[in-house]
């Protein structure tokens, strides 16, 4: 596995170096985000804005307000850096205040100063046009001395920038190439320095500009160009100032430095159809600009060949330049207009090639489409229906869970040749709610698709929701212009006992049912009335009583009057009526406290009573 | 004592500290300047970003037992094995120890990725494929018509993940997804259209398709039981500075154009509630009482009219504040729920249910388990106990038992006068009684 | 039949004659009580046994009443004298009167 993917980054690399960039950066696009970046009261983003547009050649507004009432902190050498380089660029230098002068001088002071912080100190004291320590000789020893403390690629890049101010750009044609040693591979395609776009452009624009003032050659192998120049294909979408600025800069300066690498993308479409037979592709280098030198005749399409199959349709067939178009190349493709299909199409300039996928886009219809429905078991054989695009059939078929719906179709090109095509789909969808099952039509060797569609089967994916469902065709390719989505009948599907709305998830989410307790029922009550009737018809005995031992003629008298007596009565009648008061608010504990000394007073007296009763009974 | 706060409050600014610490994984430095719109606006938000390599040998997402991050983002489609201590088991073991995991694949991700998938549920399709609409490509598409156009309608329906305005069309570019359908913990974020398929675009469709249709899920989340988020993207390239940049021309069907993709806003709303800023749910407090009662109780008798209050508090921008919604509901609970009422809304996030305690007397529990799509499970349980009516407590002087009460009054005075009469009566001719 | 409706009136007689009137006054009252007690159990038949606490003890406050005079009763009649040997009517008052005084707090207690 490792291996093989060695191998794979190996060819890669081996297919890098003498490619073709399929992109260009086209730095106009980004005027309107950088004027929009004027308009920042951020020193920054206005210096990154300012440089821009400066790159783009954009004619600036008056910005020296601006620039003066921007925010910055003038104890920040970058800020000052920038804020004395916007005014350079825009001419304002006399705007600033002669305080910007102290930061830079106290930084180069400084014992533990940083390169970047050379950089920008000397740049800024440049900028409004005084010269520094580092203007002599002794000033890159000592920046050497830094670099060996930190070499990263942004530290190169600023003493690289630094050697153009003092001079010194034949140390820096020495260095270059380690310098671009350093530079970080993506995927074996794209080069960049640690510390992203700004450190990339600074590197890259230091270099080139070194070598230019010494008048030699750039150091940048073709192969480091291309990637750097893929690099900064993939940083098209920048958006923030400093990283456009960056990518401007690094864009021109690369696109100069010649041999530029060379971009080919597709003018406008990248595939044909019947009505035309040529693509357009813009050969350029890395900003839209023509390519000098560059021979018509070099820009050929070597081979094409076809995807599906690998059949060659096509090799070693010049492009034409367009009159009055100097970086227009049409390549004609007329041969293979008919041949529907995917293409690569390999384009070279000279040693460089790059492959181009296209598209012959074709019209395609759906022909000779029969549905019906038969029982699954095939004891009859299905009654086929023919339908045409675009109708739908007028009837609505009828299908239980016990038959098979059959769909036939031949997909046919303008020619009214059979094709096939990657998506020939049928669409189940239901016409209630949102279920939807999909099928797969099978060409067979005569290009005739043909789906069956068993409906028990199908409960599974339609939550065995029995009802009116729609049956469309969807027909799609790459190749081909338009995709085709044709309801073509509507079919009642049943799915007999097995239609049972499963629940579709197990746990529900989203609020329940509300529940509520049902309480015993009071128990049924009797009027008040008849309860009434019923408490005097329980006092009633009572009375009777009453008569009754009042027709006994009864008599007291062996009453004896002694305490003892009444005390017995009283005490009795004093239990009794603590009952009473239990039963009307006592609680147990109370009433038993109340009631001990009660009921022992009636037994004393009562056994006084009774054995005096006794008594005078035996006496009797 | 002393001590103990200050560990406890180190602790807790550790873990709110922790909180925005995010390992980026990445196939190549160059992701983070290609994604830099979508790290901005994490960056922007506080997130503290640590930027690695996929395949760097020293990766190591704990260190002492300890978590060095609460969140990880994993853009890194091409990695073929985790560097360092990391692998699949090390990511799901994160993820069970409640961390949350944004990833975005591609069509070219490998079985790292599909090992993921499938232990948060999702089912990634094969290497080399690729969602594929021809109904539905944008004009920037490649040829593949793999670069589509997906309408903000086929978003699942939960504002808290999705946020309330995707009106924008929204670019995908990237393999599909199929859910597991028992798994009711993974929603369908974002799903394709009925025209979709995935498949590898190069070849010719032979096999049914791995995912077809709406069911083709092109943004898949899970929020784990134990609150860890994840977001699953099939598509690294939606969250691109490319994609959030571009303009959006679908090619047929409805010819929708936009001049700016929804996929930003999208992006950062996924990234807000994949790292917990959103839909975060607390129970701050719960009080229940008897109606007309000071204290709270937890006995109470059957048939009580109780008041239960819970109040809820929602993460909004970094701030614990009143949750405001109106399907919370209460349980009242023995075995079974014997009372499920809709709580009422009450000013500063205070949820109330009045009810009566139902005549069947046992140990009962409060219980508010509020489960909703894209907020934290909350889950709260009190346990009370209802107990019968006491000895005095139940109803006296019932009018339709006067006859018995009468009865037996009407016995004792009966027995009092019996007293008397029986005493002191003396026969009338003791000398027939003789006979 | 015609036996029956000479034998009431012969029993009739011969209670009023041979029953001394201490024993008729206890049979007063257990009428009384029996009555009571009918018409409580007819009122409970007729609207149900709704607080049955209180049918209960009304009930059974009654029917022991009834048991404790039908006791009295026993120990009173002169007949049974020989079966109480050395207990007297006046002792048999007092268990009366005791287990009343039990009867009605237990009664109280449960009519609610």
């Amino acid at each position: 596995m490792n291996k093989l993917a060695q191998l794979f980054i190996v060819l890669s690399l081996l297919a890098v170096s003498n490619a073709i960039l399929q992109g260009i950066i086209n730095v106009k696009q980004f005027q309107s985000l950088l004027e929009e970046g004027i308009k920042s009261k951020d020193i920054s983003t206005l210096y990154h804005s300012i440089k821009g547009l400066k790159q783009l050649n954009v004619k600036l507004p008056d910005l020296c307000e601006d620039i003066k009432n921007s925010k910055y902190d003038i104890k920040n050498i970058e800020h000052v850096f920038y804020l004395t380089n916007a005014a350079e660029l825009t001419g304002c230098q006399n705007f600033l205040s002669p305080e910007v002068l102290g930061t830079p001088a106290k930084v180069l002071d400084n014992k533990d100063v940083t390169i970047p912080e050379i950089y920008y100190a000397v740049y800024s004291l440049k900028a409004i046009g005084r010269g520094s320590v580092y203007d002599r000789e002794d000033g890159l020893k000592n920046l050497i001395q830094m670099l060996k403390k930190d070499d990263s690629p942004a530290n190169y890049g600023y003493v690289f920038g630094l050697c153009e101010h003092m001079g010194c750009q034949a140390w820096t044609v020495m260095h270059a190439e380690n310098a671009l040693l350093a530079a970080d591979e993506t995927d074996g395609r794209a080069l960049h320095f640690e510390g992203g776009l700004p450190v990339t452009s600074l590197v890259l624009s230091t270099i080139i500009r070194s070598f230019k003032s010494v008048k030699k050659p750039s150091p940048l192998t073709p192969d480091q160009k291309h990637k750097f120049g893929a690099y900064l294909l993939s940083r098209r979408s920048a958006s923030a100032p400093r990283t456009v600025a960056s990518l401007i800069e690094a864009a021109k300066i690369l696109a100069d430095d010649q041999p530029t690498p060379i971009c080919i993308v597709f003018k406008d479409k990248k595939y044909i159809t019947s009505e035309t037979d040529s693509i357009e592709f813009s050969v350029t280098d890395l900003i839209g600009r023509a390519i000098p030198n560059l021979k018509p005749d070099e820009v050929v399409a070597q081979s094409g060949t076809r995807l599906a199959d690998d059949v060659v349709v096509l090799s070693k067939q010049p492009l034409t330049q367009k009159p009055n178009e100097p970086t227009t190349f049409v390549l004609n493709l007329s041969k293979i207009k008919s041949q529907y299909g995917l293409y690569k199409i390999s384009l070279s300039t000279g040693s460089k090639s790059a492959n181009f996928n296209i598209a012959v886009l074709g019209e395609i219809q759906v022909s000779s489409v029969e549905i019906g429905v038969g029982d699954v078991d095939g004891t009859t054989s299905p009654k086929l229906t023919t339908v045409t695009y675009p109708n739908k059939m007028a009837e609505v078929l009828q299908a239980d869970h016990l038959q098979k719906v059959s769909v036939k179709f031949s997909i046919r090109d303008k020619f009214n040749k059979p094709a096939l095509v990657q998506q020939a789909f049928l669409l189940v969808a239901s016409l209630e709610d949102e279920r939807e099952a999909i099928y797969v039509a099978e060409p067979d060797h005569a290009k005739n698709y043909k789906v069956e569609l068993n409906v028990g089967a199908m409960g599974k994916h339609l939550d065995y929701v029995s009802g009116s469902y729609s049956v469309s065709v969807l027909v799609g390719d790459s190749a081909v212009a338009a995709p085709l989505s044709w309801r073509l009948a509507d079919v009642k599907l049943s799915f007999g006992r097995d239609a049972i709305a499963e629940p579709r998830a197990a746990r529900v989410r989203g609020p329940l049912p509300p529940i509520s307790h049902v309480f015993r029922a009071a128990e049924p009550r009797p009027p008040r009335v008849v309860s009434d009737v019923f408490s005097l018809a329980c006092a009633a005995p009572l009375l009777l009583l009453l008569i009754l031992w009042g027709s006994l003629r009864l008599n007291f008298s062996l009453f004896p009057f002694t305490p003892s007596a009444l005390l017995f009565h009283v005490a009795l009648g004093a239990s009794l009526s603590l009952y009473g008061l239990l039963w009307l608010k006592l609680s147990m504990f109370e009433t038993l406290r109340y009631l001990l000394p009660v009921a022992g007073l009636t037994f004393l007296a009562g056994q006084r009573l009774l054995r005096r009763l006794a008594r005078d009974k035996a006496a009797r | 004592m002393k001590n103990l706060i200050i560990l406890c409050l180190l602790g807790y600014l550790s873990i709110a500290f922790a909180d925005k610490e995010t390992l980026v994984l990445v196939d190549n430095l160059n992701i983070r300047e290609t994604h830099s719109l979508f790290f901005k606006s994490l960056q922007e938000r506080g997130y503290t970003l640590t930027f690695k390599l996929a395949d760097d040998a020293n990766l190591v997402l704990s260190k002492y037992g300890e978590y060095l991050y609460k969140n990880l983002i994993v853009f890194a489609p091409s990695v073929v094995e985790f560097g360092g201590q990391l692998d699949t088991e090390a990511i799901t073991r994160f993820i069970d120890d409640g961390g949350n995991v944004l990833m975005a694949g591609s069509s070219a991700a490998g079985d790292v990725y599909r090992e993921i998938a499938s232990e948060c549920g999702f089912e990634m399709d094969e290497e080399s494929a690729a969602v594929i609409d021809h109904f539905n490509y944008d004009s920037l598409d490649e040829g593949d018509h793999t670069r589509i156009v997906v309408s903000p309608k086929n978003l699942i329906d939960a504002p808290t993940i999705v946020g309330t305005h995707n009106t924008q069309p929204l670019l995908f570019d990237g393999t599909g997804l199929i859910l597991d359908k028992d798994n009711s913990l993974v929603l369908p974020i974002l799903t394709a259209d009925s025209t979709a398929y995935s498949y590898n675009p190069k070849n010719q469709v032979k096999e049914y398709p791995h995912a077809v249709g709406r069911k083709t899920v092109l943004i898949a989340a899970l929020q784990a039981r134990n609150n860890a988020r994840i977001v699953f993207s099939g598509s690294l390239f939606f969250f691109s500075d490319e994609a959030f940049n571009s303009p959006v021309s679908k090619v047929h069907g409805d010819k929708i154009k936009a001049a700016l993709s929804g996929n930003k806003q999208l992006s950062i709303h996924l990234s807000q509630w994949v790292f917990g800023e959103r839909g975060q749910l607390r129970v701050q407090s719960v009080h229940h009482q008897r109606q007309g009662d000071k204290q709270s109780s937890n006995t109470y008798t059957i048939t009580d009219t109780v008041v239960y209050r819970i109040e809820i508090e929602e993460l909004k921008n970094g701030k614990w504040q009143p949750f405001e919604a109106n399907d919370v509901q209460l349980e009242f609970v023995r075995i079974d729920p014997f009372i499920r009422t809709t709580l009422q809304k009450k000013p500063n996030g205070i949820y109330e249910a009045i009810f009566k305690v139902p005549d069947v007397w046992g140990v009962y529990q409060f219980k508010v388990d509020y489960d909703r799509v894209g907020y934290t499970r909350l889950y709260h349980s009190t346990q009370v106990s209802v107990r019968p009516l006491q000895h005095t407590q139940y109803e006296r002087f019932i009018p339709s038992a006067y006859p018995y009460y009468v009865s037996a009054f009407s016995m004792m005075i009966g027995v009092f006068l019996f007293s008397f009469v029986f005493l002191y009566y003396k026969e009338d001719s003791p000398k027939s009684k003789a006979e | 039949m015609s036996s029956l409706t000479s034998v009431i009136p012969k029993l009739y007689q011969e209670y009023t004659t041979k029953t001394s009137k201490k024993l008729k006054i206890i049979d007063a009252y257990l009428l009384y009580v029996f009555l009571t007690a009918v018409i409580q159990f007819v009122y409970c038949c007729l609207v149900g046994t709704f607080p049955f606490n209180s049918f209960l003890s009304g009930f059974i406050s009654t029917v022991s009443c009834f048991v404790l005079g039908v006791c009295l009763r026993l120990q009173v009649n002169p007949e049974n004298k020989n079966e109480f040997q050395g207990l007297s009517a006046e002792r048999g008052f007092a268990d009366f009167i005791f287990a009343h005084l039990v009867l009605h707090i237990v009664v109280i207690n449960f009519i609610g």
